[in-house]
């Protein structure tokens, strides 16, 4: 059971809270022993609660999951995310538009931001690639996998 | 694509998160729609190694006139390009120049100030995209004041 009080509309769906829940999610009333709500059926269903993220080495062969390794200071990496992007990639049957919306900043707009950590704690908004730096935030999706 | 040429070593832990509340997942048909963002479980990539003169140590440069010379490999000496960084035309004879982490990669661009105007370069290539890619700010200043730049916050 999870608690949507006060994020009944909105909530990020983590896998900490739903790996290992999937399926059928109902409405419960603790005033009546947490049982299904009559008359109400379920509320979502939980298929995939994930987004997996690996990062891959593109100059080793089929660009080899280099992901929790130590790699020499000079690899190229690129990031995949291989999963739960279908709603993306076919808008009209499963939300609107959330790319070049009006309205919505640089910053807002897209569908994915790719988190980069330092040990420092700084947060990494771009990366290089040669001489070019390349942003991480509001990712436009294209394809599945998605690199 | 990722050049680790120039980061510093050490462990860097990486996620992806969708960005909207309108990514809606598992929605079913006929039933009130709830919205939800997904994040992934973090990993992790660890640099190791690295060449001493593409460290984050600070490096001298030199500006005249909208030309700015950068000693990239931080040998103190003006190798030329590749080894430094020759950038022409960013700036003109009266202007301020600026160094700073505009886009908060790590790195250091560069960027140009005149009486309240600012040109930031943003993607850090060397040359002025417009705003965007760049970054322009304009009456933030006036004839005759000082530009100062910092992480305020």
């Amino acid at each position: 059971m999870i608690d949507l009080t006060g994020r009944a509309t909105y909530f990020t769906v983590s896998q900490f809270e739903f790996e290992g829940h999937e399926g059928n999610w109902y409405l419960v009333a603790n005033t009546m022993n947490n049982i299904a709500k009559p008359g109400v059926g379920a509320v979502f269903n939980v298929k995939s609660p994930r987004l997996n993220l690996t990062i891959r080495n593109p100059d080793q062969y089929d660009g080899a999951d280099v992901s929790g390794t130590s790699v020499p200071i000079g690899t190229r990496l690129q990031f995949q995310i291989d999963n739960n992007l279908y709603p993306v990639l076919v808008p009209f049957s499963f939300r609107g538009p959330v790319y070049h919306q009006t309205g919505y900043g640089a910053n807002s707009d897209g569908y994915l931001d790719i988190k980069v950590k330092c040990e420092n704690g700084t947060t990494l908004t771009r990366l290089y690639d040669n001489q070019l730096s390349w942003t991480l935030i509001a990712l436009n999706v294209t394809t599945q996998p998605y690199t | 694509m990722w050049n680790t040429s120039t980061y510093p070593p050490g462990t860097y832990t990486v996620s992806v998160e969708s960005k909207l509340n309108n990514m809606q997942f598992n929605y079913l048909s006929g039933s009130s729609p709830y919205y939800g963002r997904t994040v992934s479980q973090p990993t992790t990539i660890t640099l190791v190694g690295g060449n001493p003169s593409t460290s984050t140590a600070t490096k001298i440069g030199i500006y005249k006139d909208g030309i700015w010379y950068l000693d990239v490999n931080g040998n103190g000496v003006w190798d030329g390009a590749p080894s430094d960084t020759l950038v022409t035309a960013f700036g003109m004879p009266g202007w301020t120049p600026l160094v700073g982490d505009w886009n908060g990669d790590t790195k250091t661009e560069i960027g140009i100030y005149k009486d309240g105007t600012w040109y930031l370069d943003m993607n850090g290539n060397g040359a002025w995209n417009g705003d965007p890619p760049d970054k322009l700010v304009t009456y933030f200043g006036m004839p005759g004041w000082t530009p100062v730049i910092g992480k305020w916050s």
